[in-house]
């Protein structure tokens, strides 16, 4: 039935087949959270080696 | 007559592809294109709509708009125009409206099986009315004839009484055309953008009958010259793009006018 428009109401428009105006954040999310673990996990894993790798050598020069 | 459940509507302005996409949809077994019934000739027309270019929403517009949609007798058969019903539904009716755009509202609460809009650039769209030329052929080029527009929103006063030229004006009509659309619930149409419809048939055309829980009808041809095409000959799909044919003038000033009655969002 008839109603009148609310002049000043303004919606975002969607087209058939194209992603809605505001994409998802999800994809973003996802990749960034991914890059920043692998980043973090490679700086760990970089730190452990070092460390290792002194004591390694630390225990060579003592007990040869 | 058919069951208004079962009708669909497509609304869009004067050389959008509302033929094209009806004929399409009417391809589905047992429905028939009712081609422009919004014209002075119809007696439940004159009585219930006036004769505006383009008439506006009211509670009588329901009654002719279901008397068109559920194929009454007065419809049937077509006139030289080629308006009314071409072949007959036993299932429904496809309508297919140029002079619709302020009925949206109405038209899209009806409880029919869906509602299309069809939109093309406002640029090529005038270019394409230029070459048949729908400039001259009636189409109200003064602020009266859109007073009813203006009183419905006012905010489009200032950018009518600047309006200069053909160009102008057949761009200002094409807005009114798609007024309604940024102020409805989009879950209430189907906006179908012309140019997608252009460059990949195929995939539109799936979603296009997906939105009405239809399956695509096996033997539609998109490529096929729709009945204006036809009439019009010399024209193709997609030749009236403007790059070509229009200065960037004429262009800047459609696309002004486009923006001043508040619709950038319907443009690419």
């Amino acid at each position: 039935m008839y109603r009148p428009l609310a002049p000043q109401r303004r919606r975002p428009v969607r087209f058939l087949g194209e992603v809605s105006a505001q994409p998802s954040p999800w994809p973003v999310l996802i990749g960034g959270g991914l890059v920043l673990g692998l980043g973090l996990g490679l700086v760990a894993y970089m730190g452990t080696r070092t460390a290792q790798m002194r004591t390694r050598s630390r225990r060579l020069r003592r007990w040869g | 007559m058919t069951p208004l459940e079962n009708a669909i509507a497509v609304v869009g302005n004067h050389r959008c592809g509302t033929t094209w996409l009806a004929q399409m949809l009417a391809q589905m077994p047992g429905y028939a294109m009712l081609f422009e019934p919004i014209r002075p000739g119809y007696p439940c027309v004159a009585e219930h709509l006036g004769d505006a270019w383009r008439p506006g929403p009211s509670p009588r517009a329901h009654e002719a708009l279901t008397r068109m949609l559920t194929g009454a007798e007065e419809f049937q058969g077509t006139t030289r125009s080629g308006a009314g019903l071409h072949g007959v539904p036993t299932i429904g009716v496809v309508g297919k409206f140029v002079r619709a755009g302020r009925l949206l509202p109405v038209l899209c609460r009806m409880p029919i099986r869906g509602t299309y809009v069809i939109v093309r650039d406002p640029c090529d769209a005038v270019n394409s009315q230029l070459r048949v030329g729908a400039h001259e052929k009636g189409t109200p080029m003064d602020i009266k004839a859109m007073a009813h527009v203006i009183a419905e929103h006012p905010h489009i006063r200032g950018a009518v009484s600047r309006l200069e030229g053909a160009v102008e004006w057949l761009a200002a009509w094409w807005c009114v055309t798609y007024l309604a659309v940024p102020r409805l619930d989009p879950s209430l149409f189907t906006l179908v953008r012309y140019e997608r419809l252009v460059a990949a048939p195929d995939d539109e055309l799936d979603l296009l009958f997906a939105a009405v829980g239809a399956e695509r009808p096996r033997g539609i041809d998109p490529r096929r010259p729709s009945l204006r095409a036809k009439e019009w000959a010399g024209i193709r799909r997609g030749q009236t793009r403007t790059e070509h044919l229009m200065s960037g003038r004429q262009r800047r000033r459609i696309l002004r006018v486009v923006s001043d009655f508040g619709l950038d969002q319907l443009l690419e």
